[in-house]
């Protein structure tokens, strides 16, 4: 949270102790939490790290009271300051270095199991990019915090220093471009809700297929026997699922594009000139289809 | 809904769903001659609602099968399910499958007792099966029971296919692209060739 005008450091000082006592409640899923992190004195800006066991805890407790209060409030007005928000989502394991910072426990000492100076973590991390072992470990418990004791000497010192500069490389570029999504209001695997979408439009597909094939080879449309009734009544999934998803797609469109409306517009445009049979001007003359018309 | 559709005179007659699907069909053919008679908010209603192969405008060159009211309700439906969609996939899975099977259970109370929903109800007297008198549900306009029967399976399924592997799956989910050119371009244009008539076209 950063300061903006002399309000604003009221509206800190205000929310400051609720945020405290928030984090000394325990919401389910919180691992540990740190307050009144200064990033800067001029202008006065404050910051937290709160770590959460996984983001769907994380979610829940931001949609829950006080936090979305809060927000809402702060959406609102900002009473003179500015605030911000950044969620790094890890799937693989981190590794921490901590020297001369034991007591009290500090980030991840506060819930990680230590492992020792020159543990498995540390070796890895003496290649270039980030240490594999760690990135494996599926959950957050599970990761090693490497600590180092208070006797380092200076030139493990200076090695921490170093692999302090590779943890926050991890955190950049490492397992955070695999999970991080950069619609952190919705947390949705896009992968797995586009899969069942894209299955059902491919489905529709088909079955569009299937209709045509029935209508040029000259079956009924529906009839007293199951095989010719079904292979028409498969085919009425066809027009809801493509209208139904049609408006989904609209939804999942607009948010990205400013011009929602026109898109939808020349859509319309396009779609009733392209002689389609739902909406459009055909070419037989009524006597003729009449005539067609006549009882089966 | 279907009240009105019938004061309107519509195509879709309230008691023809005891013949053949031929008959009635051909019958709503039969019938199209008659829109070029009259005019005002019954041709306007026409338009928006019941659906014609020969239009009212421009004497008999225009048809309107999926008529604006009821699937402008079925796309705007869609677009408040994209909310559904963002959610995280276990409330996801909860709420798609409530309104799935909920859909499916309003299609087979509503439709089943023949209370509401599609204005040519079901019997066992047709030349039809009872199980497929039933699923004849009127889409031309689409029926509320013709909506939940293809929707709520649509929608139901959604965990289903979000979990859906393999090279089947795959194929189809490439295949996604463009249903709009096969169902506009590739179709058939007049639906009274068939011997169907309105229940032809695509979709």
């Amino acid at each position: 949270m950063r300061v903006r005008t002399l309000a604003g450091i009221k509206t800190l000082l205000g929310l400051g102790p609720q945020i405290d006592k928030a984090g000394a409640g325990r919401p389910d899923g919180l691992l540990h939490f740190e307050n009144n992190i200064i990033y800067r004195l001029f202008p006065l800006h404050l910051g937290m790290r709160w770590y959460w066991k996984d983001f769907a805890s994380m979610e829940k407790w931001t949609r829950s009271e006080p936090h979305r209060m809060w927000w809402q409030n702060f959406l609102r007005s900002s009473g003179g300051t500015g605030f911000w928000h950044e969620v790094y989502c890890m799937r693989g394991g981190m590794e921490g270095v901590y020297v001369d910072v034991n007591l009290p426990p500090l980030g991840f000492q506060a819930f990680a199991p230590a492992c020792p100076d020159g543990g498995p973590c540390s070796r890895r991390a003496s290649g270039s990019t980030c240490p594999a072992r760690c990135l494996q470990s599926p959950l957050v418990s599970a990761r090693p915090t490497c600590t180092r004791g208070g006797d380092a000497p200076s030139r493990s010192v200076r090695a921490g220093h170093r692999q302090l500069a590779r943890f926050h490389a991890c955190l950049m570029f490492g397992p955070m471009s695999a999970s991080f999504s950069p619609a952190a209001s919705a947390p949705v695997a896009s992968q797995s809700r586009l899969a069942s979408i894209d299955l059902i439009r491919g489905a529709v597909m088909v079955l569009m297929a299937i209709d045509h094939v029935r209508v040029y080879s000259g079956l009924p449309a529906g009839g007293p026997t199951a095989g010719i009734f079904f292979t028409r009544w498969v085919t009425h999934f066809i027009a809801p699922a493509f209208i139904f998803l049609a408006g989904t797609s609209a939804f999942f469109y607009g948010p990205k594009h400013s011009d929602l409306s026109r898109f939808l517009f020349v859509r319309a445009c396009g779609w009733c000139c392209s002689s389609s049979p739902s909406f459009g001007w055909r070419g037989r003359s009524t006597s003729t289809s009449r005539t067609t018309c006549s009882p089966a | 809904m279907h009240d009105l559709a019938g004061s309107a005179g519509t195509a879709a007659g309230s008691d023809d769903r005891d013949r053949r699907p031929g008959d009635h069909r051909a019958s709503q053919c039969a019938d199209a001659s008659a829109y070029k008679r009259g005019s005002g908010p019954g041709e306007l209603w026409k338009v928006l609602y019941t659906g014609f192969f020969n239009g009212p405008v421009g004497g008999s060159q225009l048809i309107v099968l999926y008529s604006i009211i009821p699937w402008i309700g079925v796309m705007a439906a869609g677009y408040a399910f994209g909310t559904v969609l963002t959610m995280e996939p276990a409330r996801r899975n909860r709420i798609s499958v409530r309104i799935g099977v909920g859909a499916i259970a309003l299609f087979l109370v509503a439709a089943g007792t023949n209370l509401y929903g599609d204005p040519r109800p079901w019997s066992t007297t047709t030349p039809l099966p009872a199980l497929l008198s039933f699923l004849n549900t009127t889409k031309y306009p689409a029926s509320l029971s013709f909506l939940l029967m293809t929707l709520g399976p649509i929608i139901a399924l959604i965990p289903l296919l979000d979990r859906a592997r393999g090279r089947i799956v795959h194929w189809l989910q490439r295949l996604r692209a463009g249903p709009v050119f096969l169902l506009s371009a590739a179709h058939p244009a007049d639906p009274c060739a068939g011997p169907d008539g309105l229940e032809d076209p695509a979709g």
